[in-house]
């Protein structure tokens, strides 16, 4: 048995104890418990849940009926409200999402890896779509038409398709939602469940191929290094990617 | 300092539970919160309260059996229903989608061995998802089979539940040396 340390006491009874106990000799309580209530697993997740289905409300309807406008008009639509669902999720986890933001993490070494790796993924998925068939290949790409009603058609799909993913969909699946996971289960096991989130709110299952592992690494690499810069990055290197091929075929 | 020199020279007993050297002068031990000094009845109490703790254990692991049955149960019916419309219908674009999504149930199956929370939370959720699909596109599909809708999505949330309980009363059973 260790001595008992000076600074050391039961949280519960104040009853000196030693550094190797689990549980205090005198009341019996845990020595390391955090003094948090148990709660709900599905009041916990509530706020996850919330912003995926709606989103994913927001998505399916877009895709799935005719219900928003038709052409670019529709696709501003959706994306100004798809932004500002994030927003309204950001602000309320503002300070926890901060931390994720800082500079000081980024690594140039590692960033220029994941640019590298980004941009090799979509020119080996594009490859890959094209080889399948035309029913895939739609599916990987975004259609051109769409901008051509914009004034600077490469420019807007840059933004739409590359720029705006790359911060809010980072925001929210290796943001807030890894996060609400975070509460209730291991770091491992959000990853591995924002990645199929990741995967599936995309509505392009075969694209589930290549997403999944997409939002495996990404989520990753928020765990690993703390921080939401590699996923902003790569997530905008590979959407470039894909729209700049996009445009090349069609040009 | 007088405790303390009354405690390193004090003696040790041996718990019960745990086989930790403790103290004498404790209460509870100091590894395990078995009353060491207590009456028969709180050692009952507690090695009773530990088997409760245990029966809740297999209580959700039966519930998280279900959850995994019905993953494999649905993995299967999409793979089915995958080759039916791809076959007997020439609708190869829907075959490819159904065998993917019946691969990634089969992924969260063979996952739910290793992390059943994480696995059936996602489960629960793709399903959802696929009926919410389902029901935007073809809003009649709603009420086919809403009877097995239904219950499973009732299997899911208890799994879900279930898994998170599972995992805090084993965290809890093995700070108590009782597993
Ligand atoms: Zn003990």
């Amino acid at each position: 048995m260790s001595e008992i340390s000076k600074e050391l006491s039961c949280q519960y009874c104040n009853e000196k104890i030693a550094a190797s106990d689990v549980f205090c000799g005198q009341c019996g309580q845990p020595i390391d418990e955090k003094s948090e209530v148990k709660e709900d697993v599905f009041n916990a997740l509530q706020p996850a849940l919330l912003y995926y289905f709606i989103t994913f409300l927001l998505l399916a309807t877009y895709k799935l009926t005719s219900f928003f406008p038709e052409g670019f008009d529709g696709f501003i639509l959706v994306s100004v409200i798809d932004v500002l669902i994030v927003l309204v999720f950001w602000h309320h986890n503002f300070d926890e999402l901060r931390e994720l933001w800082s500079l000081k993490k980024i690594k140039i070494g590692l960033i220029t890896v994941t640019i590298l790796f980004a941009v090799l993924a979509a020119l080996v998925v594009s490859l890959i779509a094209a080889f399948l068939n035309r029913s895939i290949y739609e599916e990987v790409y975004y259609e051109t038409t769409l901008y051509e009603e914009s004034p600077f058609p490469f420019l807007v799909a840059t933004l739409l398709v590359a720029v705006q993913p790359a911060i809010f969909e980072e925001v929210a699946f290796r943001g807030f939602l890894f996060n609400y996971l975070k509460k209730v289960t291991t770091p491992t096991s959000a990853i591995y469940v924002t990645a199929f989130l990741f995967g599936v709110i995309h509505l392009q299952f075969i694209s589930l191929l290549w997403l999944i592992p997409m939002g495996l690494i990404f989520a990753y690499s928020r765990n690993r290094y703390n921080t939401l810069w590699y996923g902003v990055f790569g997530h905008f290197a590979y959407n470039f990617t894909i729209t700049a091929i996009n445009f090349w075929n069609v040009g | 300092m007088e405790q303390q020199d009354n405690l390193i020279t004090s003696e040790f007993i041996t718990c019960e539970n745990c086989n930790a050297q403790v103290v004498s002068t404790v209460k509870f031990c100091n590894s395990c919160s078995f009353p060491v000094a207590g009456s028969e009845d709180d050692k009952r109490s507690f090695r009773l309260s530990i088997g409760s703790k245990k029966r809740q254990v297999k209580d959700a692991e039966e519930k998280i059996k279900t959850c995994k049955t019905i993953i494999y149960i649905l993995a299967g019916l999409l793979f089915i229903s995958g080759l039916v419309v791809g076959f007997a219908q020439d609708d190869y674009a829907s075959m490819i989608v159904n065998l993917c999504i019946s691969l990634l149930y089969l992924i969260l199956a063979a996952w739910s061995e290793k992390n059943p929370f994480g696995a059936i939370l996602t489960a629960f959720i793709i399903y959802v998802t696929l009926i919410l699909i389902n029901f935007i596109v073809e809003p009649a599909t709603l009420f086919s089979g809403l009877l097995f809708k239904i219950l499973f999505i009732g299997a899911f949330v208890k799994g879900v539940r279930s898994a998170k309980e599972a995992k805090d009363i084993l965290v809890e059973l093995e700070k108590t040396k009782s597993l």
